[in-house]
């Protein structure tokens, strides 16, 4: 008994070398850690791929390396990347993927059907689209950085945390694979030296529809998600600016149906703390409830004009049919002929208080 | 058939082995001591030509004075021509009139001597002047605490017995005592308390004990081999230790003592994994600095075992799992280095090893040295010439600084060894290897017994009050029971108090 366990451990790992994964060592691969869409035709686009070269040493600075080709699938360009490159191209640790303009207003499915697919391929790879050729994005200096794949992924996410709503791959194929909402996509251009988040791309399917700003880009967020730590700015009746500091906001979105109409709700709450008021004496209280009121009627304001918008393209990026669909007498072909017509309420309700640590 | 056979024939030859025995107590005395001559340390005359009486004795191993002082002035001054009556004069108790040559030449050679009239033919008087070298109790080396006691166990048993009686002060403190080795004869001491130990725990131990059949017990470590549970394991069975209070505490809570003569380590079982982890130290801490400090010892194994293979596993199949930060760093120190992942982690094991094994063979003087060499000549030339890179040489320095964390020596040899065959599955197979690797240790763990008592325990099989003296070591008042490991008849170690009053001040 013993020695024939003893003949299974020897001869089982003889048995499945063929399911040994194949060695990859570090050095030895081409990591490529984002990767860019170009739109050239109906039928082809240009993929292009930014990885950089360490070389040697402590304090070596990495040297940024791009790949591009252009064909008819993903499969095909990387076929033609690999050709260029000294060492085996490999994807397990792209985190952005940036698609041009022109190329998300064609349809991104195709590439996003090759990512999904992809086992290496993280779920919180970060994607987006850009106004500039996503080459020349991928393709150039920035001043601060110490790799540039680093660097676009850094302003990414730290815009993700504070002023652009949550978004990456796992959260875009939920809202792409939904029947009752669309996803969206954070919007990215070069300025200068620099590479900055200027608003969101809405896709209608897997076509971009809309580009909002920057700013309604935070309205957004606000109705979408949970989150601390923001900022907003407004001005008052009396044209002082004021602006409100750690901001914390949490949505709620209530679905109404009445006689067969759909009627939607968002109450939102906000806290923050009213700083920088320079002709402002935020010690009154009055002062503090001019300044809820006002930003209570800014949101709510730019809330239902951006909601306007969406109702008009037909698309549903703030997943409303989501929160609808849990309703029992959910009916998806009403809810469609509907939803452009339907009345969305925005009730905001904004808590602010007197900050500084000096008065 | 066979198997029978062979056991009948050992039998058999056995029996002839005693019949042979048997016909050596008709040997004469003088035959005897005929044999004994043969060495040159072994002295034998008659007092003095008058005199009736003969002394025998080895020189080497007799304390000359007893016999000069005590011995040989009452030969002188006794008329009478009698063992018996000389006996009677001689001021030294444990004398003995024997008739047994076995027995008269098994007293000879443990340091006694043996006088005998003329002309009386199978009788002699033993008269016991053992001289034995020993050095005195000193500080605990392998176990040092800074608080505590500083006591240490030393090469003689009756030494060794003393110090652990001396903690124990209670007549159920019971020493049985076997002899074990064809050659060496050496004295094997059985130590527990009666009435708390169990008593099946005292059996197996007797029992393979006296099954032996090895011509050299020389350590204590050659018991702990010879009967332990499974001899293919790399894990020790039974704890050694130098430390009496280690001992005297472990007696108490159920568990049994093997000492044995000329070894300055005794053995304690049934013992558990967990246990190697705990220091004695731990006791004399506060329970909570004690439980972080076991805690931090246990996560210390882990990391010793498995930091290198993770190392090679992630960067020879799992590129994706590295942080994003870690990235550059670990290609910049990478890159340039000629050997893959698993070439370098061996390349510098070894060498960790080999200052290890250097630093513990040189003696004190010289082996200074070698933390020199070691540290400054191999780790910082190795990175500056490009063999090495510096990640893993801080990797696997750490790896061998938790390594030296755990308390019982012979555990922390185990963890040296059983780090190879992780880095050799992590090269095979990345981490589904130092899973498969792991899980096939685990049962091994899982199916090993000490004494026949589950060696995981109290984790599995799960015996909850047990894990307050295990992982983590809760206070005091709240291990009112023995191990359930121990099966002791008397679980309950104390009674806790209800309620707790206040401790008073001496004000009130």
């Amino acid at each position: 008994m013993k020695s024939k366990n003893f003949l299974w451990c020897i001869t089982l790992p003889l048995i499945l070398t063929g399911c040994i994964p194949s060695p990859k060592v570090l050095e030895d691969i081409q990591l490529v850690q984002t990767i860019g869409y170009d739109y050239v035709n109906d039928e082809e686009f240009e993929g292009t791929a930014g990885s950089s070269n360490i070389p040697p040493g402590e304090q070596s600075l990495p040297v940024n390396e791009v790949f591009s080709a252009k064909g008819k699938t993903s499969k095909r360009i990387r076929q033609e990347i690999q050709a260029e490159a000294a060492r085996p191209i490999v994807v397990g640790r792209v985190g952005l993927v940036i698609f041009n303009k022109e190329l998300a207003e064609h349809g991104i499915e195709k590439q996003i059907d090759s990512l999904q697919r992809n086992p290496s391929i993280g779920r919180k790879l970060l994607l987006v689209v850009s106004k500039e050729k996503a080459k020349d994005i991928i393709d150039s200096n920035y001043s601060q950085s110490d790799s540039v794949s680093q660097y676009l992924i850094d302003v990414v996410e730290q815009n993700i945390e504070a002023t652009i709503p949550e978004i990456n791959l796992h959260r875009f194929l939920v809202h792409y694979y939904s029947k009752d909402a669309d996803p969206f996509l954070p919007l990215i251009e070069k300025q200068g030296k620099h590479l900055k988040v200027s608003g969101l791309g809405i896709f209608k399917e897997d076509k971009l529809v809309d580009t909002i700003s920057f700013g309604d880009a935070f309205i957004f967020k606000i109705l979408y998600e949970k989150f601390r730590r923001g900022q907003f700015e407004v001005e008052l009746s009396g044209g002082e600016d004021v602006s409100l500091e750690n901001l914390s906001s949490k949505p709620k979105i209530r679905v109404d149906k009445r006689n067969g109409k759909y009627i939607a709700t968002f109450k939102v709450k906000v806290n923050g703390r009213a700083m920088e008021g320079v002709d402002l004496d935020l010690t009154d209280k009055k002062t503090i409830e001019r300044i809820e009121k006002a930003v209570e009627k800014e949101i709510t304001e730019r809330a239902e004009k951006m909601i306007k918008r969406f109702q008009e393209m037909d698309t549903d990026p703030l997943r409303i049919g989501e929160k609808a669909r849990q309703r029992s007498d959910f009916n998806r072909k009403e809810w469609r002929e509907q939803y452009s017509q339907m009345e969305i309420k925005i009730e905001a309700k904004v808590n602010a208080v007197q900050s500084g640590i000096i008065e | 058939m066979g198997f029978f056979k062979s056991k009948l024939k050992r039998f058999n030859r056995d029996n002839k082995q005693k019949k042979n025995e048997n016909s050596e107590h008709e040997l004469r005395i003088d035959e005897l001591l005929h044999r004994c001559k043969e060495s040159t340390d072994f002295v034998s005359y008659r007092y003095s030509e008058s005199s009736p009486f003969y002394i025998h004795y080895y020189q080497t191993i007799v304390e000359i004075n007893i016999l000069h002082q005590y011995v040989l002035p009452y030969i002188n001054e006794n008329e009478s021509n009698t063992l018996f009556d000389l006996q009677q004069a001689i001021p030294i108790d444990n004398t003995e009139i024997i008739d047994n040559v076995h027995e008269i030449r098994d007293k000879l050679l443990t340091g006694c001597i043996v006088i005998e009239v003329k002309g009386s033919i199978q009788e002699a008087l033993v008269i016991s002047a053992v001289s034995l070298e020993k050095r005195p109790v000193s500080m605990p080396e392998v176990e040092y605490s800074v608080v505590g006691p500083k006591e240490a166990f030393v090469e003689s048993i009756d030494a060794n017995i003393n110090l652990v009686r001396k903690r124990l002060p209670i007549p159920d403190l019971i020493v049985e005592e076997v002899k074990i080795g064809s050659l060496t004869k050496t004295r094997v001491a059985v130590l527990y308390i009666k009435g708390v130990t169990d008593k099946e725990n005292v059996n197996t131990i007797l029992q393979r004990l006296k099954e032996i059949h090895f011509d050299q017990i020389v350590d204590s470590s050659f018991i702990n081999q010879i009967i332990s549970d499974n001899h293919n394991s790399p894990f020790p069975h039974l704890i050694d230790t130098e430390r009496p209070d280690r001992v005297a505490s472990v007696l108490s809570e159920g568990k049994i003592t093997i000492i044995v003569d000329g070894s300055p380590h005794a053995l304690t079982g049934p013992t558990t994994l967990v246990e190697f982890f705990s220091a004695f130290e731990d006791y004399f801490l506060s329970w909570h600095i004690a439980s972080i400090f076991r805690l931090v010892r246990l996560f210390a194994v882990f990391f010793s075992v498995l930091s290198t293979s993770l190392y090679v596993a992630v960067l020879t199949y799992h590129y994706e799992m590295i942080p994003e930060n870690l990235l550059n760093p670990l290609i910049a120190s990478r890159s340039g280095i000629p050997f893959p992942p698993i070439l370098e982690a061996i390349i510098l094991e070894l060498t960790i090893e080999l200052l290890r094994e250097a630093g513990a063979r040189l003696p004190t003087k010289i082996g200074q040295t070698i933390g020199i060499v070691g540290g400054i000549v191999i780790g910082t030339a190795a990175v500056q010439a490009g063999l090495t890179s510096n990640v893993l040489l801080i990797i696997v320095a750490l790896a061998a600084l938790a390594s030296f964390t755990t308390p019982v020596y012979q555990m922390g040899n185990t963890i040296r060894l059983i780090r190879f065959p992780f880095l050799i599955f992590a090269q095979l197979w990345g981490l589904l290897g130092v899973t498969f690797c792991f899980s096939y240790i685990l049962c091994h763990l899982l199916k090993m017994t000490s004494l026949g008592r589950p060696y995981l325990a109290p984790v599995y099989p799960l015996r909850l009050d047990d894990l307050r003296d295990s992982l983590f070591r809760l206070p005091f008042f709240m291990q009112t029971k023995r191990p359930m490991q121990v099966r002791s008849p008397v679980r309950t170690r104390f009674q806790p108090k209800k309620h707790e009053k206040p401790k008073r001040d001496i004000e009130d």
